[in-house]
Order: structure tokens, then C-alpha cells, then sequence
């Protein structure tokens, strides 16, 4: 065969056509609304059952406290007339084969369960026993709770973790659950009572709380029987206690440092309180973090990495909530380029305030979303959580079908609306962890205020 | 249950292997290069170099100017990567069907023109990324330094397993345009090279574009052997890591089969008796009863010319980690004396089933069906062995995996680090218990 001219870039195709799976809803007689998911032959089946509020609902002193429910919800569980122990929960669900995780986020908890088909009704089963009927048995809350203060001493050794968290804790103040770690701090926990968990099991695990995700055979009577047969006597109807919010604390002109004496790396954050998920900017948000730092070419990465080599990659992120959640720039560098990436950071955001973004950049930045979109729901798992975002958000079970065309409507004017609207230059502040000795004199020369070193979170 | 990805298998003139695999459940396909050269291949002075080159293989070649790799993909809706281990450095992109011309084009170009546009700057770059990918994973990163400790160690100085993949820093440094281009003329041809590609796309078309970006990258000179002397420990040894850790860890190695070979599924599913699941032996024991640790994990890390039997458990505060390894030490005995219940057996191949069907679920990226194909083939020495390896975690019984236990645990010598926070020495396990 005659070799190609590889000077001519080969031309990209049309893409064929998706379709993401929309849910089919029914509602059990509890309230309890489910969502089942079509999988393919292959794949994994999946459930997940999400409970809305999270560490967003608890109280001042309960930091903490969403994380060790989400932990202790398979510790123990009535099953039928069945008293499961912590270990025959687990044992069961090794049985199966079956992946059972619980976590707490901001914005809900989720119990949440990866098996194979045929054994999907037996996890739903288990599933749940642990979400409707636990136990919480002194002893293991005992252990969790002390499990719990161990990860928190080992994230504490995290440099990431401590400028991710000192970034919230900034933002958010520390009287806002916004502010505070999931893993809560060592004195809340210490002071938090079985009795606390009990009393947040009974006031937001309620049908009516709650979506239960499937996704396998939606025609299948034994995994329409697990559901009805494990949710379907689930009561409970208190309303969901949601506590009043301070508001976020006044930014003062500080470059916060929390201190790591000899770390070869700085931990960059530069963040702002941004969006929740709900904004009518979601698609413009979207492409505008795409262009500064959501994927490879971006512009961050691109100076950062490409051209300078500070950093082995450097992103930016909006955090999308119930409430309006944090955006981050973020990067490692080497400690004695930290001021300048700094400034190549402010710099990369104002240029998207002041400058229009050029079409070819624009084009990319939408293309790169919105024609990886049919990826999301390659795995069960994958088809199971991009449901439970729209749940959670609140939005449409056919959301996905005008995704595409909004990606690719939005406009660089829209876009630098948007970076003005979110990114103002009075609203960013800046999170580093890493070595102050060796960092404090050039990042006071960014003139973005004193250098103050700041405990850790 | 069955797990299988069904596939077409040829080979151009030039020696590359081609594995083509179809599924149009999405209209997205994966494409897959593994070269069989990784940082075993590599020399003293210059370890570290195989994932050097990794990231100078996104850097541009003959036809695609610097930058214009990734431009090119994200703009059509792909994504890509890569990685190098040991043995093997792998490439892949996952992008949209109609642009799997444009992903080969790229991938071809690279295979057969990377050198015409090299230059120093493009290494001096990387060479900076990788130095900061270093302090990032490893100096700035609790426990970062343990691994590679462990594996000096394990292997004489002699042996390819004796330096980590990301190398050090002296022979980062060290690096030249020379080495770049010897690298990629010994090691960067066709008959070295597995092309996969899975997902949306005909075997049909998927030859055609093979043959036309493919077929006239010249041959190569054969592949150099790499020695693999003895690395069996003559005695037990103990080391110790002061690191900014609040608690201390304990890890425990001993060596064990190469990937794939007899033994090797015993000692995985060993790995997942002692610490997958709340009543795992180990977890059981040390977090769950004893509460003196906070997690323990237990598994090997096995390649082509040998693997490890690694146990690690990170300890409660002000944990003594000589009390951890004589726990480990009283469950192992129990082990290779007892050996398993059928339930522990039961429980533990139900989880590698999900695992292999749930890895199988994506036709691209790290772990996906091309890549996988592309592992047997290369590793296996059979594109077609998914079957076989399940089947081997299927086979193992109770008195299989107790006399593996015995045999490379039990009757042979370890090496055992403890990482303990700075200035608590008295916390590290000694050879006296």
C-alpha cells in the first residue's frame, strides 16, 4: 500500500450519534421515588441510594459527624428478623462479590453497591439493611470514631490536604460545614455522642430524603422484588433539619502560608467561592474552566508544565454544590518558583476577565466536553453516578439530552461574562502549604497583601 | 459467569502486532500501544530514563509540531495517556470514532519520526516535570521514600528491579539528547510495539488504517536481552525510614513469583485473605480486634522477572512496630500451618470476578479491553488469555495457597522497613522479636 502523506492532518469524522440513558422513575408507596437505569449485556450491575444533606446539615459542633454516619452504616443492621454484626455485613457482601462503599460529601450521603448481575438483587437486599434498618452498635461507633481521628491525623500529613483545606476554611469561615474537613476535627469528634449519629439516621435517612439509583435489568422482577422488598416498608417523615448558614466571613488581603519547614514542592491554591450546581452559567462555567485549567492543553497546565516546567500539572475546578461551592486554581511547584507560578496564576485568570478567548481555543475547549460525554456512561457505576448528580441537583432525568447543543452554544463572550461574574480579582484568595522560611519574601514582592502564616486546619 | 473480549489478531510486514477488538455500544474507541521496554531495560547512571522518554514521546514529532499532540486530540473530543512501569511503558487515546484515524496518524508518527524534531529543550522541559512528578509523589509525599528503599533492598544493584520506575534525581539530571535517540532506536520499533484497538470500529477499517499510518515504519535491530540475576535474600534484614509521619508503618516483603507464572494467583488471593474485607486475617486481627493499626493492606506487585509478597500495615500512634510484625508473623504461621477455609476462598474469587468484569467495561484508557489485550499479548504471550486468567483464581483451593504460603513466606528470608516519624527510632520493628 502506498505510505499516506503524513503531512495532512487526518480529517476528523462526524460524530455518530448518542443518546444517554434517561431513568425510568417510579414511585414506591413510601415516597421513596426510584430511578432505574438500563446497563448494557457486559457490564457491572449497579444501586445507589443518596440521601440529601451531608456535612451540609449538620450542626456547628458536629464536624465530622456525616462522615462517621455514612462509616458506621454498615457496622450493623437488621436484616428481616436477622441481626447482622459489622462482620457479616462485610462477609456478605464479599460473598456476593459485590463493591458495598458509603460516603459522606458536602451535599448528601450515599450507600452505594457494584456487583455482578445476576447477584444484584441479593446487594440490594443489603443495601438496604444498611440504609434503613442499621444498628449502630456502641462498640463500633467506639472504633469508627477512633478510626476516624487516625485518617484525620494521616491527611494532616498531607500537604495537599492541608491547602485544600485551608482553602475552604478561608472561604467558608469554620462556622459554615462548607469550611470544615468531611473528616471533621479532632476535638468535635472527640465530643461527638452515638447519640448524635442516631438522631441524624432518624431525621434525613426518610423516603421522602432520598433517590435510589439502579442500574440493570429495569425489567427484571427480581430486582423490582429486592427494591420493593428491601425500600418499600422504609418510614419515616420527619422533616430534614437544615441549620442556618453564617454568611461567608470578608476576605482580608492576606497570601495565607501553612507552614511545612523543607518541602521540596509548594501546594498552590487560588480559589474563590463559586457556584452552585444549579447556576444558569453551568455550560459557559464549564467551557471557561475547560480553557484555564479542566483539561491537558489548558492554559494553566500549558505555561505551567509546558513551558516552564514547574509543576508536574496544574488545574482549576469548580466545586458545583447545593450552595455555591468553591472554584480552585491549583499546583504543585518546586518551592523556589512558588511566587512566580503565583503570578502566572492571577495573571491566567485576569487574562480570561479582560481578554476574549480566540475561536480555535474556544472550539477546542467545547469540543473536548462535549464529545466526551457518551464516556461518562461506559461503566455501570459511571451510568449510576451521572443520575445521582441530576437527582442530588435537582434536575431534569432527561437533562443529558440538551447537553451537547449547550456546550456548544456557548459563546467568548459568555465566556468572559462569566470569568468577570465568578472570578473577580476581589473575591480570589491565596492558599499555600509548603515552606515559609523559603517562600514569605517573594510572595510579598506579588503585592498581594502580607504573608501571614496560618495554623493548621 | 464469563468474562472474554473477542478479537482479530495480525502482524505487518515490519513485525508490529495488531489487535482489533469491536464493540459499538458507544460511539467512542480505544486505541493502545505498548512498547516492551520499561525502567528494567534501563542502565546505572541513567535510571529513570524509559518514563522520561514517555514524556518526550508527547512532545511532537516529524509531523506533529510541539504541543500539537494533545491539541489535536482534545479538539476532536479524545483524551489520552501514558505510563511505564518495570517492564512495559503503555500509551492510549479514547476519542470519538470518527477520530481514530487522526489518534493512529498521531501514534505512527511518533513510532516512526519522533527523533527528526528532538531537541534539547524539549528534554530539558521534561526533564523538570519529571523532577517535580518525583518530589510530588515521592520527597513531599508521607511514606513517599519507602518504596524505593524497599526495593534497594530487595534486588542487588544489579538487578532491573533494584531502582523505582521515576529513577533519581542525580540520573534525571544526568540525561542527554544521546540517550534519547540510542533509547528510541533500540527500544521504539514496530516488532517491540502492540497496537489495540477496541470499541466503535470494523476490523475491516481499523486494517486498513493500521496498514496505510503503519506499514512503512522501518524494522529494528533486535531487542538487547536484560540479565535478571538471583535476587534471593541470603538472610533477613531490617531497615528504618525517619519521615513527617505522625503514624508509624510497617512494611514486610518477600519474594515471590513473576506475573503469571505458577504461584502467582496463590499469593493475590493470599494478599486478600489477610486484608480485603473487615474479617480479612490481618485487618481482624490488627485493626478490628487489637486496634493497634489503622489499615493494613497485602498483595504482590509482580513483573516479568520476579514480583513481591508485600504486607503493610499502618500503626495506631505511638504504635511499637515490633507488636505489628509479630502479629503479622503469628496470623502468616497460622496460614502456612492451617491454610484457609473454603469461605475465606469463596469470598475472596467472588471479588476478583467484579473486578475482572468491572475492568472489562471500558474498551479504553489504563486497565480497559485494549489495554488488556494488549498485557497478554505481551506479557502472557497470549492476546487472548483473559479466559485462562480468571481461571487460574478460580483453581485455587485452600491447601494451594497454604503451601505457597509455606514455600516463598514461610520457609524464605523477608526484608522489613519501618517508616516512623522523625525521632521515634525506639517505635521501628527489630529483628529481636
Amino acid at each position: 500500500m502506498a505510505a499516506p502523506d503524513r503531512t495532512v492532518v487526518p480529517e476528523v469524522g462526524p460524530a455518530r450519534g448518542f443518546e444517554a440513558p434517561t431513568p425510568r422513575e417510579r414511585v414506591l408507596a413510601n415516597g421513596l421515588r426510584v430511578w432505574m437505569v438500563p446497563t448494557g449485556r457486559r457490564g457491572l450491575g449497579y444501586a445507589e441510594l443518596l440521601v440529601r444533606g451531608g456535612a451540609s446539615t449538620t450542626a456547628a459542633d458536629e464536624a465530622g459527624l456525616a462522615t462517621l454516619v455514612a462509616d458506621l452504616l454498615d457496622e450493623g443492621a437488621m436484616q428481616g428478623e436477622r441481626v447482622l454484626t459489622s462482620l457479616e455485613i462485610s462477609d456478605e457482601a464479599d460473598r456476593l462479590g459485590a463493591r458495598l462503599r458509603t460516603a459522606a460529601t458536602y451535599d448528601a450521603i450515599t450507600a452505594s453497591v457494584e456487583v455482578v448481575q445476576p447477584r444484584l438483587p441479593d446487594a440490594l437486599a443489603l443495601l438496604a439493611a444498611i440504609v434503613v434498618r442499621p444498628t449502630f452498635p456502641g462498640e463500633e461507633f467506639e472504633r469508627r470514631r477512633s478510626l476516624q481521628v487516625g485518617r484525620l491525623l494521616e491527611s494532616r500529613d498531607e500537604t495537599r490536604w492541608m491547602a485544600d483545606q485551608t482553602l475552604r476554611a478561608v472561604l467558608y469561615g469554620t462556622d459554615d460545614p462548607y469550611g470544615l474537613p468531611l473528616l471533621g476535627d479532632s476535638g468535635d469528634l472527640a465530643g461527638l455522642q452515638r447519640s448524635r449519629v442516631v438522631r441524624y439516621h432518624q431525621r434525613h435517612f426518610t423516603p421522602q430524603n432520598s433517590i435510589l439509583i439502579v442500574v440493570g435489568d429495569a425489567d427484571s422482577d427480581v430486582v423490582n422484588g429486592a427494591i420493593e422488598d428491601g425500600f418499600g416498608t422504609w418510614v419515616g417523615d420527619t422533616p430534614a433539619f437544615v441549620p442556618a448558614r453564617p454568611s461567608p466571613p470578608a476576605l482580608r488581603p492576606e497570601v495565607y502560608v501553612v507552614d511545612k519547614p523543607g518541602a521540596p514542592q509548594s501546594e498552590i491554591r487560588v480559589g474563590a467561592i463559586g457556584a452552585p450546581r444549579s447556576t444558569p452559567d453551568y455550560f459557559a462555567l464549564t467551557v471557561l474552566n475547560t480553557i484555564l485549567g479542566g483539561a491537558f492543553t489548558s492554559r494553566l497546565n500549558s505555561t505551567l508544565r509546558e513551558e516552564k516546567g514547574f509543576t508536574y500539572g496544574a488545574f482549576s475546578r469548580f466545586q458545583l454544590g447545593v450552595r455555591p461551592g468553591p472554584f480552585e486554581a491549583r499546583t504543585a511547584v518546586h518551592t523556589p518558583v512558588t511566587a512566580e507560578a503565583v503570578s502566572d496564576i492571577l495573571a491566567e485568570i485576569e487574562r480570561l476577565r479582560d481578554e476574549p478567548v480566540r475561536t480555535a481555543e474556544l472550539e477546542r475547549a467545547k469540543r473536548y466536553v462535549a464529545l466526551r460525554l457518551p464516556r461518562r456512561f461506559e461503566t455501570a457505576a459511571g451510568r449510576g453516578g451521572q443520575m445521582s448528580a441530576l437527582a442530588l441537583y435537582g434536575l431534569a432525568p432527561d437533562y443529558f439530552d440538551g447537553y451537547v447543543e449547550g456546550i456548544l452554544a456557548v459563546t467568548a463572550d459568555q465566556v468572559r461574562q462569566v470569568a468577570r461574574r465568578h472570578l473577580d480579582a476581589s473575591n480570589l484568595v491565596i492558599v499555600i502549604a509548603g515552606s515559609f522560611e523559603t517562600i514569605e519574601a517573594p510572595l510579598g514582592t506579588l503585592n498581594r497583601g502580607a504573608v501571614v502564616r496560618r495554623g493548621p486546619p | 459467569m464469563d468474562v472474554h473480549i473477542s478479537f482479530t489478531q495480525f502482524r505487518l510486514d515490519n513485525g508490529l502486532n495488531v489487535l482489533v477488538h469491536r464493540d459499538p455500544a458507544l460511539p467512542t474507541v480505544g486505541v493502545n500501544v505498548w512498547y516492551h521496554v520499561g525502567s528494567k531495560n534501563e542502565r546505572p547512571g541513567r535510571t529513570g530514563f524509559a518514563h522520561l522518554f514517555e514524556h518526550i514521546m508527547f512532545e511532537g514529532s516529524a509531523h506533529v509540531p510541539e504541543g500539537q499532540f494533545d491539541v489535536l486530540l482534545e479538539g476532536a473530543g479524545g483524551e489520552n495517556n501514558g505510563s511505564t512501569d518495570g517492564d512495559r511503558t503503555n500509551y492510549w487515546e479514547n476519542v470519538p470514532s470518527g477520530a481514530l484515524e487522526l489518534a493512529l496518524w498521531l501514534e505512527a508518527d511518533r513510532m516512526g519520526w519522533l527523533l527528526d524534531t528532538m531537541d534539547q529543550q524539549k528534554l530539558d522541559t521534561q526533564r523538570d516535570v519529571v523532577m517535580n512528578e518525583r518530589r510530588q509523589g515521592f520527597e513531599n509525599r508521607p511514606y513517599g521514600l519507602a518504596m524505593e528503599t524497599l526495593l534497594a533492598a530487595m534486588y542487588p544493584p544489579d538487578h532491573p528491579y533494584h531502582w523505582p520506575t521515576i529513577g533519581s534525581m542525580a540520573d534525571l539530571r544526568a540525561a542527554t539528547l544521546e540517550d534519547v535517540s540510542a533509547f528510541f532506536r533500540t527500544y521504539y520499533q514496530p516488532a517491540n510495539a502492540s497496537l489495540a484497538i477496541a470499541g466503535d470500529v470494523s476490523v475491516r477499517r481499523a486494517r486498513e488504517l493500521v496498514e496505510r499510518y503503519f506499514g512503512d515504519i522501518p524494522a529494528g535491530p533486535p531487542i538487547p536481552e536484560v540479565l535478571v540475576p538471583d535476587p534471593a535474600l541470603d538472610r533477613d534484614g531490617w531497615g528504618v525510614l525517619e519521615d513527617d509521619v505522625t503514624l508509624p508503618r510497617l512494611y514486610m516483603a518477600w519474594h515471590a513469583p513473576a506475573v503469571y507464572a505458577e504461584g502467582d494467583a496463590e499469593l493475590e488471593v493470599l494478599g486478600r485473605i489477610l486484608s480485603q474485607g473487615k474479617s480479612a486475617r490481618l485487618h481482624r486481627r490488627l485493626v478490628y480486634d487489637e486496634r493497634i493499626a489503622q489499615s493494613v493492606s497485602a498483595g504482590t506487585r509482580s513483573g516479568e522477572a520476579g514480583g513481591l509478597f508485600i504486607v503493610q500495615v499502618t500503626a495506631r500512634p505511638d504504635v511499637s512496630l515490633d507488636r505489628v510484625q509479630e502479629v503479622v508473623l503469628e496470623e502468616l504461621t497460622r496460614v502456612w500451618t492451617d491454610g484457609p477455609d473454603e469461605d475465606e476462598i469463596r469470598r475472596v474469587v467472588a471479588g476478583i470476578e467484579t473486578d475482572f468484569v468491572g475492568e472489562l467495561e471500558r474498551v479504553g484508557g489504563f486497565g480497559g479491553r485494549a489495554d488488556r489485550l494488549n498485557e497478554y499479548h505481551v506479557l502472557a504471550g497470549d492476546a487472548g488469555y483473559v479466559r485462562r486468567d480468571l481461571a487460574r483464581y478460580r483453581s485455587v483451593d485452600g491447601e494451594r495457597v497454604r503451601a505457597r504460603a509455606e514455600s516463598e513466606l514461610g520457609m524464605a528470608r523477608r526484608y522489613t522497613l519501618s517508616v516512623v516519624p522523625r525521632d521515634r527510632a525506639d517505635l521501628a520493628a527489630t529483628g529481636g522479636s
